[in-house]
Formats: C-alpha cells, structure tokens, sequence
C-alpha cells in the first residue's frame, strides 16, 4: 500500500486555498452522490458537503498528516447525515424508507473509510472507472447514465428506449458489474 | 427473461435497490439478505462505492458551489472574529422591525382561515395564515423560524401554522423579499404559479404579479435552487444574478407534450426560451422597494406606471401610445405620489392630471 499524501495536509495547513479548490474539484462529486443517497435531500445534502469543505478548512492547522485529507471529509459528511437521519427517526418524522437507509447504514458504516486511502490510489481508481465506463457497450453506458446521473426510473428509461424495463435493469446491473470487475484492485 | 440470465439475482437486486427502482418487498428482501452475513454487507458496500463515484456532476452547478464555498467560508471567518458586534446589532434590528411590524399589522387584512384538507383520509386541521397587503401599502414581518420578510403592495401571502415545525414553505402572489434564517432541517421554499424557489440561508426577491406572466428571482447572497414545473432540471442562482421565468401555462403543456420522446438536452432547450438569466445586476434596484424607494433606470412610462399604480394605489392612464415607450430615470426616496410625478414634469416631456385616484399623464407641448 502506498503511503497517504502528505503533501495536500501540508500545504492546507499553510493556508493555500488553491489546494482547497483542487479536492473539491475532485471529491465533492462522489461526496455529494454519498449524501444524497443518504438523506434524499439534494438541497441538504449540498450543504452538508459545503461544512465539510468549511470544517476542513477551519481545522487545517490541526489535521493529521498521516490521515488522508479526503478521509476527513468522508467522515465529516458521514456524520451529518446519520446524525440527520437518527434525528428524524427519534422524531418519528420518517416513512419506512427512511428506516431501511438507517439500517443500511449501520450494516455498511463508511464505505469510504477503508479504501482510497491515498491520493495516488484514489486518482488511478477515478482513471480506471471512466476508461470502463466509456468501454461499456455503447447501449448499456447510455442506459447506465441516464439512470446514475438524470435519476430517471427505469420504467422512464424503458418508455424513452423503446424497450423493456427488465432489459433496462439488466443493462444497469451489466454495467455494475463490469465496472465492479474493474476495480476490484480497489475495493 | 433470457437475457438476465447471466445476472445473479442479488446482483438485479442490488442495481434496482441503488438506482431506486427497488419495490417495497424487494427492499425486504435486500434487507434480510444484509442482515444475514456480514460478508453479504461488504458485498454490498462494494456496488455502492462503484454506484457513488460513477456519478457525474452538473460542471455548472458544480461551478456554482465551489463559489458559494468560498463566499460561505468568508462569511464564517467574519462571524468568528465579528460574534459580539452581530449580536448586538441583529438585536437592535429585530426590535426595529418588530415595532414597523407592529404599527403597520392593524392595517392589514391578516386573517387565520381554518380549513379541512377533505382530500385527506384523516381530518388534519390545518390553520392557514393569510397576509394580504392591499395596493398602496407594504409591511415586514418576522416568521417564527425568524425570516425577515418585506412584502410589497398588492401581494398574497399564505403559510400553514406547522411552518418552522415541519415545513418551511410559503405560497407568494405578488412581490417579497425573503432574508431567510438559516435551518440545515427544513429547506426554505417559496411557491409562485409554476416555480419552486429553496433557500438554505438566503437573502432573495421574488416577483410574481400574475399579471405580469412572468417570476422574477434575484438572489442577494447565497444559493438557491429554482425548480419549475414540468422540468428535470433544476437551475441554480448565484448572488447579483436575476432570473426570468414566463409563466405561460399553455405554452408550457405543450412543449412538455412534445418533449416527452425527446433527449434531456432538446428539453432544456426548449425551456431556455422562455427564461432569460441577468448576470451582474445592481440588487439594489430590485429590492430598495422595501426601503420605501423607487429607482427607475431608463424604464418604459408603462412599466413605471404598474409600480407606482401598486405604490400609491391609483390607476394610471396614458394620453397617449407613444407615451408609454417614453424612459425615464430617476430615484425617489420614500416621496409621495404628487412629488414623484412633480419631479417628473420638472424633468421630462411629461405633465399629468389627477382626479381622486386616477391619474392621467399627458405629453408636454
């Protein structure tokens, strides 16, 4: 394994905010898709990965150069949305969806917590996933992102294609899958 | 079906459960399946790194954080070192408006309508506040979640006796500025005709005069999402930009007929014609009506004439077409109706008659 960036911590804790821009050019993305899974709360959810990014910055000089500055912001976006989501339990403010996620949650913790521990590792894994992505069949991308990134349902995705909805589901599991194979170095 | 045979069962149910075309039993079924080895969970988590870091943000939403990031951090670095001074200082305000608050409510036809929600199973009693600020006046209040709110003449204003508990939504006919108090729970949202507007912790302005057909959103400081109906795709706002929206129902219904075999990016064509985006706008001209001034920067009489009509509560006439093209630019500091049009037959080609609440403007010799 090789060793955290020491590098991006070092230069945080000298003030330069350049460095700053740089994660969230490269982090606020999967940050962002973490929390809206979490909370179904896009709104909310972009305020959360904004503290992050503030707490990051406000706390620079006491970071730990042996911990991964993209870590932290995991950690610190996690936290918001379980305290989000226990908050709205305890107030039975919830449906029933909101009671699975909890659960999922507490069955998986912080997926990001053991992987891309350093910035290298991060960096070739992002490189590895969109060459897989653009190297899945033509029709399974194109189903594939409309899902991930309109959010449009599958019947939605069916009608527009003129096909099925079990040929959209398995397009979008074939693509899981080869990207899942891709990366297995990673994961 | 044939073709999902090479797709293990768990593996379709994971990829419907992640893109949320999971039903409420194959949720269940996904659940036990979890809860039956920790192994299964890892599994699991593995498909949900690869489902969270395919996605592919908006690059111009994207843009639009990053810069209120930055504004954000610079607000907390003030507050920090500022703490003391704000304290006192917002307190001072708050009594202030209070007390214009107070004076000006007795004017006003504030009304709490009790009504059933029939469509609902349960009978939930919802009290409805009503604020209905009549031409020639406008007010400012502070809700119980402590939003300021300025509210302009000839405005409808409704809110639910739940706001600040369970919503924060308000419903708006007519022209407000909202400085919203900031709540990580509840998202702030104004309803107009055809728009959604959330706000986080925002200052913005928001004009929909149904008789304008249009809905104007300036945004002051912070971010807020624009949501209009029939469309996917939400629109950002950032500070000093100005946005408007036709409200055209018929128009509308159409385009989403034809839109509905059509790519997302035709789609949002289509919506870009009737919206138009104002970049670098000087806020200060979209919301001094609150401090009770009028600037007029080379506006058409006709336009003019709508403001001062709500203002001053009075109907405005033209001797003639040509008259109504007319600009005229001017600032007026919380003046009464006679030294606005004073000033302007001082200043312009432009004499006016008044008989009680009709005024006529008239072309000079």
């Amino acid at each position: 394994m090789s060793k955290p960036d020491k590098s991006y911590v070092e230069e945080l804790k000298l003030g330069n905010e350049d460095i700053l821009h740089k994660l969230y050019d490269q982090y606020s993305d999967t940050l962002l898709a973490y929390a809206k899974h979490t909370i179904r709360n896009p709104l909310l959810a972009e305020d959360f990965v904004q503290d992050a990014y503030c707490t990051l910055w406000e706390n620079r000089t006491k970071l730990n150069s042996e911990q991964p500055v993209q870590s932290y912001l995991y950690k610190v976006v996690h936290s918001r949305c379980v305290d989000y989501i226990r908050k709205q339990v305890a107030r039975q403010n919830y449906t029933q969806n909101t009671e699975w996620r909890l659960r999922e949650l507490e069955l998986t913790q912080n997926p990001f917590d053991s992987i891309f521990v350093s910035e290298i590792m991060a960096q070739e894994a992002n490189e590895i996933l969109q060459n897989s992505l653009q190297n899945l069949p033509e029709q399974t991308r194109e189903i594939f992102l409309l899902s991930r990134n309109q959010q449009l349902k599958n019947s939605e995705i069916a009608e527009r294609n003129g096909v099925t909805v079990k040929a959209i589901e398995y397009h979008i599991s074939k693509a899981l899958q080869q990207l899942k194979t891709a990366l297995k170095d990673f994961l | 079906m044939e073709e999902n045979k090479d797709i293990s069962t768990i593996d379709l149910l994971i990829s419907k459960y992640l893109s949320g075309n999971a039903t409420g039993a194959e949720i269940l079924e996904f659940m036990d399946w979890m809860n039956a080895s920790p192994d299964n969970c890892t599994y699991f988590a593995q498909y949900k790194i690869i489902w969270l870091k395919s996605v592919e943000q908006n690059p111009i939403s994207k843009e639009l954080c990053w810069e209120q990031l930055q504004s954000r951090l610079k607000e907390r670095e003030i507050a920090r070192f500022e703490v003391e001074e704000i304290v006192v200082e917002s307190k001072e305000k708050t009594f202030r408006i209070l007390r214009y608050a107070a004076s000006i409510i007795v004017l006003l036809a504030i009304s709490s309508v009790l009504f059933f929600v029939a469509k609902t199973k349960k009978n939930i009693n919802l009290a409805q506040n009503v604020i209905e600020v009549p031409y020639g006046s406008k007010t400012s209040l502070i809700l119980p979640d402590g939003t300021k709110l300025w509210i302009n003449s000839g405005t409808k204003l409704t809110y639910n006796n739940e706001y600040g508990r369970t919503n924060r939504n308000i419903y708006l006919v007519g022209e407000a500025y909202f400085d919203v108090a900031k709540n990580r729970k509840l998202p702030f949202i104004v309803h107009t005709s055809n728009l959604k507007i959330k706000a986080l912790g925002t200052a913005f302005n928001v004009k929909a005069y149904p008789e304008e057909k249009k809905v104007e959103t300036t945004l002051v400081r912070g971010l807020v999402e624009i949501e209009k109906e029939g469309s996917k795709t939400p629109i950002y706002l950032r500070p000093s930009q100005k946005i408007v929206i036709a409200d055209k129902k018929t128009t509308q219904t159409e385009s989403q007929a034809t839109s509905k075999n059509e790519i997302t990016s035709q789609n949002l064509k289509s919506d870009k014609t009737d919206l138009e985006v104002n970049n670098e706008i000087d806020t200060e001209k979209e919301t001094c009506w609150k401090e009770g001034k009028l600037i007029f920067d080379r506006e058409p009489l006709v336009s003019l004439a709508v403001k001062l009509e709500r203002r001053y509560d009075v109907r405005i006439s033209f001797e003639n077409e040509k008259l109504k093209d007319y600009k005229y630019t001017g600032t007026f500091n919380d003046l009464s109706l006679e030294q606005i049009l004073e000033a302007m037959r001082f200043s312009s080609p432009i004499n006016f008659e008044i008989k009680e609440k009709n005024v006529q403007l008239i072309e000079k010799d």
